[in-house]
């Protein structure tokens, strides 16, 4: 006989920390029979009010799609203005929105093993990824004054020229990450606190990944290889070469997206070096006003945010401001399929589950 | 089959008109009760390389249309659209592909649009809101 649990929100201040969603769980022994979802709790209509903004305020409210991206966020909205107005941006920008793009990945994988340890009950792990993370909040302060790299990348380049200081660091900071990942390996994939729990958890398969649109290292790991710098490269990834996705890596289950993340950690580190090796010297960024007028048409801009392939859809009818701006996100196709992987674990692994498939509920509910 | 070859055939098929876009993307504008045919033969001609990246209403001189955008691996992205009219609903793409669901759900709660074919959804992003389709222009 099924019984029916009801789950409070899943709130900030809780362990989950990952945005407010409500979870309707019915159980039958222990093991999940029947789970809703409840989401919108933290709808803000940030594409509605971005019709009442100018071009350049929609690239700063765009930060609040995905905190954890802002600069993912900013990337796309600003690629898509700029695809749609023809402005060419200096070679130097370019790169340096690379290496940004890649140190907020790297920053949001490291906050994604915090949770991982911390939902596993690895406070040790969670509170050396944390100290890792920081490392990363801090160059972005150096290099904007936000610590989540907010407003980093602007219409027209990027706000800030990298300074030689600020490159060191961010040598640095990757010198000490490399430190890091051969202890987080050693403890996360062959400790049992994790490999027992994560091992076969929430499969996820290469047909539903693809039926679905899952997209993402959560893609990636069931063996449904799309990356979108791979498959359309924006900003400089086209010169950097980036390596095709490993199918080595595949499994779908809880555990493989672990050792996909890791892997992933090791790829931007490589890539930023790479970046850093051939960064051109010149202007980091052109003017274009603040109130720019773009030309009546639409552009379409996908770009790869830590969590999967992150869209953005503009429309323009040749004003100041857009028409509709819609934002297509990895997490909400992936919230949609957690009702259908989730079916059958143990209650007591749901959150290290979602925490695994790195939702990002502020994503979802735009 | 190639999307240009594509595109040819269903503005042939379905008397629809292809619009200019930015980049490899190819725009076309059909009736509504020509958009589950052009969707069956995207996804029929495509095959498992088209994936449905998102759909969406939007506005175009203030016309209110329904689109979905799919793209196919190495071929670059096709735009498929249709005028919503008012007291008309919009075929559901939740049997081709089935994440369709939850945007036909987005749009249905902040535009107004409706569908047929899709599931009876509750309002999930803006229970409680005051207007009743936030998104839709009067």
């Amino acid at each position: 006989m099924s019984t029916q649990l009801y789950y409070p929100p899943v709130t900030m201040s809780q362990k989950g920390m990952i945005g407010p969603f409500a979870l309707s769980v019915h159980e039958d022994g222990g093991l999940v029979e029947k789970l809703s979802l409840g989401i919108g709790y933290g709808h803000r209509g940030i594409e509605s009010c971005s019709e009442s903004l100018v071009f350049n305020q929609c690239v700063f409210y765009s930060d609040r799609v995905d905190f954890l991206a802002a600069p993912a966020c900013n990337a796309a909205v600003v690629l898509a203005m700029e695809r749609l107005g023809s402005i060419e941006v200096p070679e130097r920008a370019s790169f340096i929105r690379c290496l940004l793009l890649e140190l907020n990945r790297l920053h949001s994988h490291l906050f994604h093993l915090a949770l991982i340890a911390n939902s596993a009950g690895h406070a040790p792990l969670f509170q050396y990824a944390q100290r890792e993370r920081e490392r990363f909040n801090d160059l972005f302060e150096m290099y904007c004054g936000s610590r989540l790299g907010f407003g980093s990348i602007c219409l027209g380049g990027v706000v800030e020229n990298a300074s030689d200081g600020w490159l060191f660091r961010v040598e640095q900071s990757l010198s000490a990450l490399d430190e890091f990942l051969v202890e987080a390996r050693q403890t996360l994939l062959s400790s049992p606190l994790f490999t027992t729990r994560l091992e076969g958890l929430a499969p996820l398969s290469i047909e539903v990944a693809k039926k679905n649109n899952i997209s993402g290292v959560n893609a990636r790991s069931a063996g449904h290889l799309v990356d979108v710098r791979n498959e359309s490269p924006y900003a400089a990834y086209g010169e950097l070469r980036l390596a095709p996705p490993l199918a080595s890596l595949g499994g779908g289950d809880g555990l493989a997206r672990l050792r996909y993340r890791i892997y992933e950690m090791t790829e931007s580190k490589e890539l930023i070096l790479r970046a850093l090796a051939r960064l051109p010297r010149g202007n980091h960024r052109v003017i274009v006003g603040n109130s720019i007028h773009l030309p009546r048409g639409e552009a379409v801009q996908r770009v790869e945010s830590p969590r999967g392939e992150f869209g953005v859809y503009l429309r323009s009818e040749g004003g100041t401001r857009p028409i509709r701006l819609k934002y297509f996100t990895p997490s909400y196709f992936m919230m949609r399929l957690l009702p259908e992987l989730l079916r059958g674990e143990q209650v007591e692994d749901i959150l290290l589950a979602i925490h695994g498939f790195d939702i990002s509920v502020s994503e979802v509910d735009r | 089959m190639k999307i240009e070859d594509l595109v040819k055939k269903i503005c042939a098929e379905m008397n629809a008109k292809q619009e200019d876009c930015i980049g490899a993307r190819k725009c076309i504008n059909l009736s509504a009760n020509h958009f589950l045919s052009a969707m069956e033969l995207v996804h029929h001609e495509l095959g498992a390389d088209a994936r449905l990246i998102f759909a969406t209403a939007s506005y175009l001189d203030n016309v209110l249309y329904w689109m979905a955008e799919i793209y196919c691996a190495n071929q670059g992205s096709i735009s498929v659209r249709a005028k919503v009219d008012a007291g008309t609903a919009m075929p559901s793409l939740s049997t081709l592909w089935p994440h369709a669901d939850w945007q036909e759900r987005e749009a249905q709660e902040l535009f107004g649009i409706q569908f047929v074919g899709a599931n009876d959804f509750e309002p999930f992003l803006v229970r409680n809101a005051r207007v009743q389709f936030p998104h839709r222009r009067q």
